[in-house]
């Protein structure tokens, strides 16, 4: 998370709100030299990086559109992990994560990963209270999961051919409350176990006990349930 | 599909242990595309939130 060091991590505190050559003298222009209509506003505005650390490192600046952008960028894989954790308003709670992320922004140090892993413990925290709240397990069922007809891409055409939300539902809910949450960190939100182990806070070994379990339950299940070949 | 590369595939399962794989892969496959999906609409609040925190950086300091 945004406190560890490490070798590769770059310093997300530097500050970009500088404006290189503000106080330098300006150029003498020859008499007669025409003065070029200043840009429109939007022209003038610095350009909204693209990548997650600059985009953080711009945003820590104060600059809105790439907090915006970073929202863009990462708001659906938030949304996805609740919505799979059966949150009650899993749009609403990406809200949420985000508008604490913007308040504790200036204090985030570390890289891509180091954000994302921050970003999905803010995630992970919301959706526990959010069960507290709810204060009842919430069965797998009813509407919830992908929006089938946002997908694009052959890979996840793919995906959505072979399965259903359903099917999915149905497959996360064979998985014990640990298993499920460990799958969701490693696939939804793209966690490396490390990651995943600290936000749990659990030993890595210990996590990737309830990776290699989780497949077994599925495989077993999908064995059990699979319709015999037709003869 | 780095979570399934983690799966101890048996060279000599069945038929339906082969189906059974093929299923997890797209359980990843589709559990992976949903993190893809269009992120939900940014609600006014955390907006406004955004755009205030900016207003105020960019204000010179009273006084």
């Amino acid at each position: 998370m945004g406190t560890r060091g490490g070798s590769e991590r770059v310093q997300l505190t530097q500050r970009t709100r500088s404006t290189p050559g503000r106080f330098a003298p300006a150029p003498s222009r020859p008499l007669g030299h025409r003065v070029p209509p200043p840009a429109p506003a939007a022209a003038r505005r610095p350009a909204v990086p693209d990548g997650v650390v600059p985009l953080v490192v711009a945003a820590q600046a104060g600059c809105s559109a790439s907090f915006e952008r970073l929202y863009r960028m990462l708001a659906g894989q938030v949304a996805s992990y609740l919505r799979w954790h059966r949150a009650t308003d899993p749009d609403g709670l990406t809200n949420d994560v985000f508008a604490q992320v913007h308040r504790n922004l200036g204090r985030f140090e570390g890289d891509e990963q180091g954000f994302r892993s921050w970003l999905f413990t803010i995630a992970h925290h919301r959706m526990i209270d959010d069960r507290r709240r709810v204060s009842r397990e919430i069965p797998l069922q009813g509407d919830g999961g992908v929006d089938e007809s946002r997908a694009c891409g052959d890979v996840e055409e793919d995906a959505f051919a072979a399965m259903s939300r359903h099917e999915v539902e149905h497959l996360l809910a064979v998985l014990s409350p640990d298993q499920r949450e460990v799958v969701l960190l490693r696939i939804v939100a793209d966690l490396p176990v490390d990651e995943v182990a600290r936000l749990m806070h659990k030993r890595e070994g210990a996590v990737k006990a309830l990776q290699h379990r989780a497949l077994a339950s599925l495989r077993r299940h999908l064995a059990r349930t699979e319709p015999e070949p037709a003869r | 599909m780095g979570w399934m590369t983690d799966l101890d595939i048996d060279p000599h399962v069945d038929a339906g242990c082969r189906a059974a794989d093929d299923k997890l892969r797209g359980l990843e496959a589709y559990l992976r595309a949903s993190g893809e999906a269009e992120a939900p609409p940014m609600r006014g609040d955390l907006l406004a939130q955004i755009v205030l925190s900016e207003i105020r950086r960019d204000r010179p300091a009273d006084g």
